[in-house]
């Protein structure tokens, strides 16, 4: 599968291997610019694909605003599910930069923390819109 | 967890297709792998090949006409959801992609796969039945077309033969005031129905109703048509 190359062979340890029957979403990553999980893709598949994985976000030593969002609201315990909520989160707000409470919680639904930590993932997501929007009009 | 062994062919038209599942009946098709790859993974299902469509070219297409809309066999949930002249023509499909799966499934499952897959709990199905919608299917022999309702016949089953593959959904337009959506009971969000009921009504002037058109999953081995529903 997708996930065992990303992991296996090429060393991108982020995705991660959670339910590993497409339930819980920490494998997701950017396929072609739309989130998948990965554990649902042949690797073959992606052959001349184009896949971001959480190891992408970061640039210059400097986090994402998701990431700095995700950091800032503690939106984490054991942090396994993180780097599927993280990119989960890219797509939604790719897709919809300024989504509702209601969107923002439809569009994690495919994301599982076993924490329970969702309150504050939801607010994470919310601080990382205001700080998208920032970014935005500095540029 | 791992699928079984298997060989993958990709192919670039639906007609190669065709060729390699008439030369192999264990041979499976692979579009969005949605359902497939968790029965692969449980075992459930052992395919000598999975043909890999795709990378075959315009197959991702909402055509909307006067009289119908051709939905090609690589279309997403997600376009359907996203869809907005779906949204005002029938917002029983795009209210039907919403509530499948979860967002990343959407973006890679198709609804001519979940078609072909008939699991007895999938959304589509009593839409499509609602919406009196037909699948094209291209084989051997050429192209035929099947009523959603009969197309389905058993769970996990379908009229699909040797050689078979779905190209089209083909889903009719009717004039006048045309109300549609799909309602579905879950246990929790993104699960299967526990049960699904689509309608579709179309209205006279007078806001009396015309003709109305329902379909239902979850409540049976496949999905159906109730034909004479009880009048209130």
């Amino acid at each position: 599968m997708l996930v065992h190359f990303l992991r296996e062979d090429l060393g991108l340890t982020s995705v991660h291997v959670g339910c590993d029957t497409g339930h819980c979403g920490a494998c997701t990553v950017i396929m072609n610019g739309v989130s998948v999980k990965s554990c649902q893709v042949l690797a073959v598949q992606a052959d001349g694909a184009e896949i971001l994985t959480l190891e992408g976000l970061a640039k210059d030593g400097k986090l994402h605003p998701i990431q700095e969002a995700f950091w800032e609201k503690h939106a984490l315990q054991c942090g396994y599910c993180t780097p599927g909520f993280i990119m989960e989160t890219y797509w939604l707000l790719s897709e919809n930069p300024n989504p509702t409470e209601e969107e923002i919680r439809r569009g994690l639904s495919g994301n599982l923390c076993r924490c329970t930590g969702y309150q504050n993932i939801i607010e994470a997501v919310k601080l990382a819109v205001q700080k998208l929007k920032e970014l935005k009009t500095m540029q | 967890m791992y699928p079984p062994k298997f060989g993958y062919v990709r192919v670039t038209s639906l007609e190669e297709a065709v060729k390699v599942l008439e030369s192999d009946e264990n041979a499976k098709i692979l579009a969005g792998g949605q359902s497939l790859m968790p029965m692969l993974k449980l075992r459930l299902i052992r395919p000598s090949y999975l043909v890999d469509i795709n990378r075959v070219p315009n197959l991702s297409y909402i055509s909307i006409e006067s009289d119908r809309i051709r939905i090609g066999a690589l279309v997403r949930h997600h376009q359907v959801e996203v869809n907005r002249d779906l949204w005002k023509i029938y917002p029983a499909l795009p209210e039907t992609a919403v509530q499948i799966g979860d967002p990343q499934v959407r973006n890679l499952g198709t609804m001519a796969g979940s078609l072909a897959h008939a699991d007895p709990a999938a959304d589509w199905p009593a839409t499509l039945i609602a919406l009196r919608a037909s699948v094209k299917i291209l084989g051997p022999p050429g192209v035929r077309e099947v009523p959603v309702e009969d197309f389905i016949t058993g769970p996990f089953t379908t009229v699909l033969g040797r050689g078979e593959v779905i190209s089209e959904i083909v889903i009719p337009r009717f004039s006048g005031n045309v109300k549609s959506s799909y309602v579905k009971l879950e246990r929790k969000a993104g699960d299967f129905a526990v049960v699904g009921v689509a309608v579709m009504l179309r209205l006279s002037q007078d806001g009396s109703v015309e003709d109305a058109s329902i379909g239902v999953t979850a409540a049976g081995p496949k999905p159906f048509r109730p034909v004479r529903p009880r009048r209130h």
